[in-house]
């Protein structure tokens, strides 16, 4: 065994240009769509990240019918669920914090909106989304000042309101009671998503729930964990070992399916790109595989006539094609980390003109983010391994029919 | 003539016929046998079925009609690894272009057979330089890949690699033909002395003379059948 794998390493040799050819051509592809997925992931990564963290966090635990049918009857009650024993039993859950999210009629003097009214613990909540965690003092909302609200801007704009002028809210509250209520505009939110600039309006927790006539009640418990991509594992994990079934937990795949979509979608642009590529890659594998395999059929002939077995001249074929792409993968896996370790420690910052245009679509983007982890090499290294199985196909095929009499004759 | 020849061909038949080609009959009815121990050549002009008919022997091919049997063993019995098997284990084969492996040394090239049998790596070794000295191949050449050899130190190693491991049977096929006259006359006197030294037995596809005139037994093949049989001494 040892000898044939040092003869396929010679045989390797023997046409060097030929082999440069192969094992450059998956050098060239474990490196074009390692990087391609490292940029890819990276910069994915850091744009569900910064809207994940900004709005609805990783993970939140609602009423099992609430993300489907948003009525304040779908709700929770306070004491059902304990968050420092969520916390002691998942240490993954970073923070967390309530919400009351309901919907109302914003009134200024001169015109009406309608609002997703958000209730919020001023305590916790900056420690789960960025929502409110902004610099001006004017957007720090307290428990102390519980009749001020903080407004979209685009909606402040549109009521025709500033910070210090008043506006009255009428909702429909928990089991249809009528509310309504006068709040001070202490100051507006900016999240760079015009949808939400349009129509949010904030307040605290407790007022919230006095709007809504339901006192000790929230609709959703936002929780923080160390990492968004694990959130789906996450979720499963944490909803098996909730107490009470009355609740259920949400990845922000789930409350944010735009989000998610919008990658897939740009994953299977980027898979139809890979798959011309990976063809053109597996045409020269098997070219060169066939090439190796036909000039060198008389050779074979000897070696079947001194009582080498067709089964182990396909071995040596496909060892030696197993050799040549191996090559390549390593050189490749070694060059991508490489500029990688470089790149992932440093994002490419983006021009204005970028940012602007991510920000159109409501990501909070600064640069392309490289990302290291292993699976960025998934794809091309087991593309590539099934494009040269496919094609190690053909020595066994042909060795099938393979008469030493006539390879013996062969020119 | 003993009672178990080493070959014994009853009525052998071989048409080539490649696709859309009028068949060819190489070979027309063939009862040929051949004793352990000869030095046998087997002539005649081209196209009389010299090659065929070695190659029949050698389990390289399958007869169209007849039957062969090599060392008491049914070749058509045999499946195809079983004839790769049997190659191994009791044939050793002469061409007439040397044909080494060109990326494994000379004494790789001749090791190679011994290699697929499993013998140990000390007793191969000390099997190719016995032979390789038998040979006269200078121990400077060993490790020499086919490329930096003369054409008659190729043959030469060819012929070690085919001696090697002891096969029952050699069959050498033009084995002088891309030789030097005197290289030739050579490499058949070493071979004729290995047969007389050694008990192996060798079958020659030729129309060399230096071969004709060294062989003990001469067959002449014309038109797939046997022309002429003649044994000296």
């Amino acid at each position: 065994m040892l000898r044939l794998v040092k003869l396929a390493w010679r045989d390797i040799w023997r046409n060097r240009r030929r082999t440069l050819l192969t094992t450059g051509a998956v050098f060239f592809a474990v490196v074009v769509i390692s990087l391609a997925n490292s940029v890819q992931f990276g910069t994915y990564d850091a744009m569900e990240q910064s809207v994940v963290r900004l709005t609805t966090s990783e993970l939140q635990v609602q009423h099992p019918r609430f993300h489907e049918e948003r009525t304040l009857e779908h709700s929770l009650q306070e004491k059902a669920l304990d968050i420092d024993e969520l916390r002691l039993a998942h240490p993954w859950i970073v923070a967390a914090s309530r919400r009351l999210t309901g919907f109302g009629l914003v009134s200024s003097d001169s015109a009406s909106a309608g609002a997703l009214i958000m209730g919020v613990d001023p305590v916790h909540e900056p420690t789960v989304a960025g929502l409110l965690r902004l610099d001006s003092e004017e957007t720090t909302l307290t428990a102390n000042r519980p009749q001020s609200v903080l407004l979209g801007a685009v909606m402040a704009r549109n009521l025709g309101v500033i910070p210090g002028d008043s506006v009255v809210v009428l909702t429909q509250g928990y089991h249809n009671v009528m509310g309504a209520e006068v709040y001070a505009v202490q100051g507006l939110v900016r999240t760079g998503t015009p949808q939400m600039d349009r129509a949010t309006m904030v307040t605290t927790l407790t007022a919230a729930q006095d709007l809504f006539s339901m006192p000790g009640r929230y609709t959703e418990l936002v929780l923080r964990t160390d990492r968004h991509t694990t959130a789906r594992e996450h979720a499963m994990r944490l909803e098996s070992t909730l107490a009470t079934e009355e609740a259920a937990v949400l990845p922000w795949q789930v409350l944010m399916p735009d989000l998610d979509q919008m990658r897939r979608l740009d994953d299977a642009s980027n898979a139809i790109f890979y798959v011309f590529l990976l063809l053109l890659i597996g045409f020269e594998i098997f070219n060169t595989t066939a090439m190796s395999m036909m000039e060198r059929v008389r050779e074979f002939g000897v070696m079947m006539a001194m009582g080498l077995k067709p089964s182990l001249i396909s071995g040596l074929v496909a060892m030696e094609l197993a050799m040549k792409v191996l090559l390549g993968i390593g050189a490749g896996i070694v060059v991508t980390a490489g500029v990688v370790a470089i790149l992932a420690g440093e994002p490419i910052a983006l021009s204005q003109d970028m940012r602007e245009l991510y920000d159109d679509f409501g990501f909070v983007v600064d640069g392309l983010y490289f990302t290291s982890r292993p699976s960025i090499y998934a794809l091309p290294v087991v593309a590539v391994s099934i494009m040269s199985l496919l094609s190690m196909g053909f020595p066994i095929l042909k060795m099938r029919s393979f008469a030493p009499v006539k390879a013996l004759r062969a020119a | 003539m003993s009672e178990q020849p080493l070959v014994h061909a009853t009525n052998l038949v071989k048409v080539y016929q490649d696709g859309s080609y009028v068949p060819v009959r190489a070979l027309g009815g063939v009862d040929f046998r051949v004793e352990a121990g000869e030095f046998t050549a087997i002539a005649g002009p081209s196209g009389s079925g010299k090659t065929t008919l070695l190659n029949l022997i050698g389990s390289l091919d399958a007869p169209t009609e007849g039957r062969i049997e090599v060392a008491g063993q049914d070749l058509s019995l045999l499946t195809r690894k079983g004839r790769a098997d049997f190659r191994l284990n009791n044939l050793g084969f002469i061409f007439q272009s040397h044909n080494l492996i060109p990326v494994l040394t000379a004494a790789e090239n001749a090791e190679f057979s011994l290699l697929l049998q499993g013998v140990p790596t000390g007793e191969r070794r000390r099997r190719v330089l016995s032979e390789f000295a038998d040979l006269g191949i200078e121990e400077g050449l060993t490790r020499r890949r086919p490329a930096k050899l003369s054409g008659g130190q190729q043959q030469r190693v060819a012929i070690a690699r085919a001696l090697v491991s002891r096969p029952k049977l050699i069959l050498a096929d033009e084995p002088t033909a891309s030789l030097d006259s005197k290289t030739g006359a050579r490499l058949l006197d070493k071979m004729r002395d290995l047969n007389e030294r050694t008990g192996i037995t060798f079958l020659f596809s030729t129309h060399d003379p230096m071969v004709i005139d060294r062989a003990r037994r001469l067959v002449v093949l014309r038109d797939g059948l046997i022309a002429s049989d003649e044994t000296r001494n």
